[in-house]
C-alpha cells in the first residue's frame, strides 16, 4: 500500500504563524490533528473520564514545544508521537497494561480461540455479513490497548507503517508484526463471539 | 504439485494487496475455496474497519485547548533591535555634528538657566512616574475585585 508521507507546506505556514504570536492559528492545528489524537487517546486510555484532560495536555505540550518542531516529519505524526508518549506516561503512572506485557500474548492465543477453518460456512456468512460493523466496535474494545491503537492508526487514520513506527517509537517490523497479530486476534474474537451466540 | 494453504499472514497480505502475491500462490487461491474464504473474511474485516465510526469527543477540543494556551515564547526581535540601533546611531551622528554649536550654547547660558531647565526636566519625569504608579495601583485594585474566572480570562497573555 502506498501512502503519502510528504510534509505539507501549509502545516509549516501554520506553525510559523503560531510561533510569531498568532496563537489562534493553533486551533487550526488542533482541528487538523484531532482525529489522530482522539484515536490514540480513546484506544490507549481505558477510563473515559481521563480522556478530555489528556487530550488537552497533549496539545498544551505540543504548543510549548512547537519551536522545537523541525519539519522532519509531518506535523500530525509529531503530534501523534506526543499523544502516544503522553498516554504511555499516564498508563505507567496508573500501572495499567503496557506494550510488551503478558496481556498481548493472551489476547492472541487465549483459550476458546477457534481454528480459523473450523468455522462453519453459515457462521462465516453471518460473521462477515452486513452486521459486522455493529459488532466491530465492541470486539475492538476487547483487544489490548496497543493492538487497538495500531488498528485505529492503520485502518482508520490510514497511516503508513513508517508513520506508525515514528509515533510509537517501535521498529517498522515490530509494527507490522503487532498489526498482523492484532488483526488475527480481532478476527478470531469476532468468530468466537458469533460461535458463542450460535450455541 | 500440491501448494499448502495460505498462512494467516499471507491471507492478510492478499486481502490488502492481491497483486503482491506470487504466481504459485495465486494459482492455489483461485483453485481453493477455503483460502478464498479466508481472504474474503479479511477483506470484509478491513473494509468494515475503514468505514467504522471513529471515536470523537463530545466537546470542541480546539476551543478547550485555546482557553488554556500559555503565552507564546516569541522569537528574539532582531528587527526591532536593528532599527533601534540605526536610530541611536543617527541621533549620535546628529549630536556629534552639532557638538560645537551645543557647547557654545551651554557656555553662553547662565548657571541659573541651566538649573531651571534641569528642575523642569526632573519634575516632568517625576510627574509621569507618579501618574504611572497610581494608574497601576487602580488597575490592580479593580483586577483583584473581579471574580476568579474573569481574572483568569483577563490575565490570559494570548
Amino acid at each position: 500500500m502506498s501512502r503519502p508521507s510528504t510534509y505539507s507546506p501549509s502545516d509549516q505556514y501554520l506553525v510559523e504563524q503560531v510561533l510569531q504570536g498568532d496563537t489562534a492559528r493553533f486551533g487550526e492545528i488542533v482541528n487538523r490533528t484531532k482525529g489522530l489524537v482522539t484515536q490514540i487517546v480513546f484506544k490507549l486510555i481505558p477510563h473515559p473520564a481521563d480522556r478530555p484532560d489528556l487530550a488537552q495536555d497533549i496539545y498544551l505540550k505540543a504548543f510549548r514545544h512547537l519551536a522545537g518542531f523541525r519539519h522532519q516529519a509531518k506535523l500530525s505524526t509529531w503530534i501523534g508521537q506526543i499523544a502516544y508518549n503522553t498516554c504511555l506516561h499516564y498508563l505507567e503512572k496508573k500501572r495499567l497494561l503496557l506494550p510488551g506485557e503478558p496481556g498481548l500474548e493472551a489476547a492472541e492465543t487465549g483459550p476458546g480461540a477457534p481454528a480459523l477453518l473450523a468455522v462453519a460456512p453459515e457462521v462465516e456468512a453471518r460473521l462477515f455479513g452486513q452486521d459486522l460493523t455493529a459488532v466491530l466496535a465492541a470486539e475492538i474494545d476487547k483487544l489490548p490497548p496497543l493492538y487497538k491503537t495500531l488498528i485505529g492508526l492503520y485502518h482508520q487514520q490510514e497511516l503508513s507503517y513508517a508513520e506508525i513506527a515514528h509515533i510509537t517509537s517501535l521498529p517498522e517490523g515490530t509494527v507490522k508484526s503487532y498489526l498482523f497479530r492484532a488483526r488475527k486476534a480481532l478476527k478470531e474474537s469476532i468468530e468466537a463471539t458469533y460461535q458463542r451466540d450460535e450455541l | 504439485m500440491n501448494t499448502p494453504h495460505l498462512s494467516e499472514q499471507q491471507a492478510q497480505q492478499w486481502a490488502e494487496n492481491a497483486s503482491s502475491a506470487d504466481a504459485t500462490l495465486a494459482a492455489h487461491v483461485w483453485a481453493c475455496p477455503a483460502c478464498q474464504r479466508r481472504v474474503a473474511d479479511y477483506q470484509a474485516l478491513f473494509s468494515a474497519l475503514k468505514t467504522a465510526p471513529q471515536p470523537a469527543f463530545d466537546f470542541n477540543l480546539a476551543a478547550r485547548v485555546a482557553g488554556q494556551l500559555p503565552g507564546v515564547t516569541r522569537a528574539f526581535p532582531w528587527a526591532f533591535i536593528a532599527l533601534g540601533g540605526l536610530g541611536l546611531a543617527f541621533a549620535l551622528a546628529v549630536v556629534a555634528s552639532g557638538w560645537a554649536a551645543l557647547r557654545q550654547l551651554f557656555q553662553a547660558a547662565s548657571a541659573g538657566a541651566v538649573a531651571l531647565g534641569t528642575v523642569l526636566a526632573v519634575s516632568v519625569v517625576l510627574a509621569y512616574g507618579l501618574e504611572m504608579l497610581f494608574r497601576h495601583r487602580r488597575q490592580t485594585e479593580i483586577f483583584l475585585s473581579l471574580p476568579r474566572e474573569l481574572q483568569h480570562d483577563g490575565a490570559q497573555p494570548v
